[in-house]
């Protein structure tokens, strides 16, 4: 062999390795972009420093907290910028009744959905943590991710919790016949109602919205004449259960489950399961929205739009929004206060539909199943759910800098509660009925007087409100049913399909995945579960 | 002539150290994580933790196959990859030719650059541009159309576009960068080889055609050696950003990658995700098998191993 064909091998050797180093250092850097979910290293706040100064008559009896502790909680929302300096303010009362300091850490809106498992499947360390519904109680529970909570921990550790709940609240809040969580025991009621833009309604001479023939008309009006301008948002772009819950709201219906179209009527004492795509009413509903579609009410592309309809509305680029009365009621206070000539009215379009209440589940705070501090935890908790200085710093921050008493029952906003927004710095896993003191002003009287006529006329409690279906037998096809939702399904919501084209496939393809098996699967435990709870 | 293995261990020393760091990483991010692929046969919980969870045998996979999408959307990704594959290699090495018979210094540079940007955009990013260029309302490519008095085109409604519009963005977002390869591979080539052959009177095409396209023949090789073993992985940042949750678009643009994201995404399921993970490393492993099996009975030198 000379050494021309060596020189050439060694070249080959050599490149070979450099190319190998150089991909080997690409997928080291693209390789990041998914793992960036690097553990904060959370300082650790004064704590400890200055001796306990327990006193034993504030803690319930008997109960040891001379060590002092760090409790960590977990909260999903924004943190916003005077958190600290509140809950600086929490931790004195804290550390003076139980001898213990939290530390908060925030999962924001657009990481909390990954960051949210990843901290029970990598067994961080924290004590407390927000959970509901929206973030898959259940399937965190079933998973050990939680600590149990018996009656006695309960009793012992949060006595005015035991006193106060409501059975329901734990009732509703169990997970297979056991407790993992303290929920919240306000009223809510995620019934869809509109915003509307009233200066354009007048200018139309269109009568006032009452009924969902006159919203539609109201927006397609403003679709037809006003150029420049987008009538509605239109249906999202998730399927989870029902993207466009407004047009639906007087059916009177109920989903199971988000991932399949499978409903049962609210107020049956004896439900059955069905599928909305055979109801004719149903039908219907999509076939207007097919019109409405076609008429321009939305735009061509919504099921690929980034917009935040919320923002857009108060910015005036569409003419109606859609959301719960909560939300509606503090856009309508928003848009006044900057662009009052727009007169934007809340209405409820089916004001004698029948509708549930939020169920007790949406929104609670359960104990890290690792917590080292169990005790003291439920101790923190019953202090953030019950006393009354600790609960209004937590909800509408520090009294006369971000908020003031109005009366008892009653506050004001002061301008710095840009600092710490009243009831927007994640305190929804302790919202407690007797602590909440109404807003003052135009907004505030809407959601109470609201609230209080769903109340007396439209809450109905369904037979299967506390119902928890368990998805052992069918998670594939569940999840399989998702995918189908979101490929055949969606398209007809934002009327992309014509419906009468859309739905025989659409239910073709959710039979194939296995719908009937899940139909009956569900129907089997809800029978099971009526027998039980007559 | 065989030189032993540990010879060549002393003689590059140097070479191998530096490959160190390159090689732990592997073994670190690449290799450990491998043993979390039990979970593809097994219902993960919290409490027990990987190595305790229930074996639940198959389970795991079924959602993926009686969903009925199962072939199409492997065939997708199969398809788009080898589109990405051919095309992008085709562009990144006449790319890489150009810029390296480019003699102005400052233009070189500049264009390099230039090319090199849209490497660092994310896909969330491109994703927006994308909406911002094809909306049908106010979408600049759209508004352009409407003001030529062409007919506006919903993209967003027309499956038959989007392959070219996702190869076009692979291809934009990629080009640049994987050219930086064959310009490293171009200028280690022997120049002596170039001289010899202008002496020879060869014209520019004459030596980009016997000299530098067939010097370049290794790294073609191992680069898309490398792609090949990757087929079966949709880039789900491009996938996803671009086409979003348009079921419309689904049956020309669902690879795996996007198809598991959707089915999955609400529920949570550790080990359903590591079972199609599972099946993608094993269709990738056979690939890169038989790929490489072909290479090396045709030209040994340019195999992978």
């Amino acid at each position: 062999m000379n050494s021309r064909t060596g020189s050439k091998k060694r070249k080959l050797w050599l490149s070979t390795v450099l190319i190998l180093m150089l991909s080997i250092l690409v997928s080291a850097c693209s390789g990041n972009g998914g793992g960036n979910n690097t553990t904060e290293s959370a300082s650790p706040t004064a704590s400890g420093t200055t001796e306990p100064t327990v006193s034993a008559s504030t803690s319930p009896e008997a109960i040891d907290t001379f060590e002092p502790v760090t409790l960590k909680l977990v909260l999903v929302g924004t943190k916003s910028a005077d958190t600290d300096e509140v809950y600086a303010e929490v931790n004195k009362i804290m550390k003076e009744k139980i001898n213990a300091t939290l530390e908060v850490r925030f999962l924001d809106w657009n990481e909390y959905s990954q960051k949210y498992p990843l901290m029970f499947a990598a067994n961080e360390e924290f004590d407390l943590a927000l959970t509901g519904n929206w973030l898959d109680h259940t399937g965190t529970a079933r998973k050990g991710g939680f600590l149990e909570l018996t009656e006695e921990m309960i009793k012992k550790y949060m006595p005015q919790t035991w006193a106060q709940q409501p059975p329901l609240a734990f009732e509703q809040s169990k997970v297979d016949g056991k407790l993992h969580m303290i929920s919240s025991n306000a009223f809510e009621s995620g019934f869809q109602v509109a915003v509307i833009r009233g200066d354009l309604r007048e200018k139309y001479n269109l009568p006032e919205v009452k009924s969902l023939t006159d919203f539609v008309n109201f927006l397609t009006t403003v679709a037809k004449n006003e150029k420049g301008m987008t009538a509605f948002g239109g249906p999202s772009v998730n399927i989870n259960p029902n993207p466009i819950p407004i047009i639906f709201g007087d059916l009177e219906r109920a989903f199971v489950h988000g991932s399949a179209p499978l409903i049962y009527e609210l107020n049956s004492p004896n439900p059955k399961i069905s599928n909305y795509l055979d109801d004719p009413e149903y039908a219907g509903r999509l076939e207007m929205l097919y019109e409405m579609a076609q008429n321009g009410v939305w735009e061509k592309d919504s099921i690929v739009s980034k917009t935040v309809w919320l923002d857009a509305f108060k910015e005036g680029k569409t003419a109606a929004f859609n959301s719960n009365i909560l939300n509606a009621a503090s856009a309508m206070e928003a848009i006044n206060l900057v662009h009052p000539e727009w007169k934007p009215e809340v209405v409820d379009i089916h004001p004698s539909a029948k509708r549930t209440r939020s169920p007790f589940n949406g929104g609670g705070i359960a104990i890290h199943a690792t917590s080292k501090n169990p005790e003291r935890a439920l101790m923190a908790l019953d202090l953030l759910r019950y006393d009354k200085e600790i609960w209004d710093l937590t909800v509408y921050g520090i009294e006369g800098k971000h908020w003031e008493p109005v009366s008892d029952t009653k506050f004001k906003s002061l301008p710095a509660s840009t600092g710490f927004p009243p009831d927007g710095v994640s305190p929804w896993g302790w919202r407690t009925q007797e602590m909440i003191r109404q807003l003052e002003g135009l907004a505030g009287d809407l959601l109470a007087s609201t609230n209080e006529k769903w109340k007396a006329n439209n809450i109905v409690d369904s037979k299967l409100a506390t119902f928890v279906l368990d998805d052992t037998n069918i998670k594939n096809e569940l999840a399989a049913l998702a995918n189908v939702q979101k490929t055949y399904l969606l398209p007809i919501f934002h009327g992309l399909v014509k419906p009468a084209d859309g739905i025989p496939l659409a239910k073709e393809k959710l039979k194939e995945a296995g719908l009937d098996k899940v139909q009956a699967e569900m129907q089997k435990q809800i029978d099971a579960f009526i027998q039980s709870n007559p | 002539m065989k030189t032993p293995f540990i010879h060549d261990l002393i003689r590059y020393k140097t070479l191998l150290l530096m490959l160190l760091p390159a090689l732990l990483f592997v073994l670190l991010f690449q290799y450990t994580p491998m043993l979390g692929l039990v979970l593809a046969f097994k219902e993960y919980t919290y409490a027990k933790g990987i190595i305790g969870s229930d074996w639940v045998g198959i389970n795991n996979f079924k959602f993926f196959f009686i969903s009925g999408n199962a072939w199409m959307v492997t065939r997708n990704t199969v398809l788009y990859n080898a589109a990405f594959i051919a095309i992008n290699l085709v562009l990144q090495v006449g790319v890489a030719i150009m810029l390296s018979e480019i003699r102005s210094r400052w233009f070189k540079k500049v264009s390099q650059s230039l090319m090199f940007l849209p490497f660092f955009i994310s896909w969330v990013v491109v994703g927006t541009i994308a909406y911002n260029l094809l909306n049908y309302e106010h979408g600049t490519v759209n508004s352009l159309f409407r003001a030529a008095g062409i007919d506006p085109v919903n993209f967003y409604g027309t499956p038959g576009v989007w392959p070219f519009l996702l190869v076009f963005f692979n291809a934009w977002k990629a080009v640049g960068y994987g050219a930086v390869f064959y310009l490293a591979a171009i200028t280690s080539i022997d120049q002596e080889m170039f001289e010899a052959a202008e002496t020879d009177g060869a014209n520019v095409f004459q030596r980009i055609w016997y000299i530098t396209l067939p010097s370049l023949k290794p790294t073609m090789m191992i680069l898309t050696l490398l792609a090949v073993g990757q087929i079966f992985r949709g880039d789900f940042g491009l996938f996803f950003n671009l086409v979003g949750g348009n079921g419309l678009l689904f049956n020309a643009t669902d690879v795996i990658d996007t198809f598991v994201y959707r089915s999955l995404v609400e529920n949570n399921e550790i080990g359903m995700s590591a079972a199609i993970d599972f099946f993608q490393s094993v269709l990738c492993l056979v690939t890169i098998l038989i790929v490489n099996g072909i290479v090396r009975r045709t030209d040994k030198d340019s195999a992978l191993f």
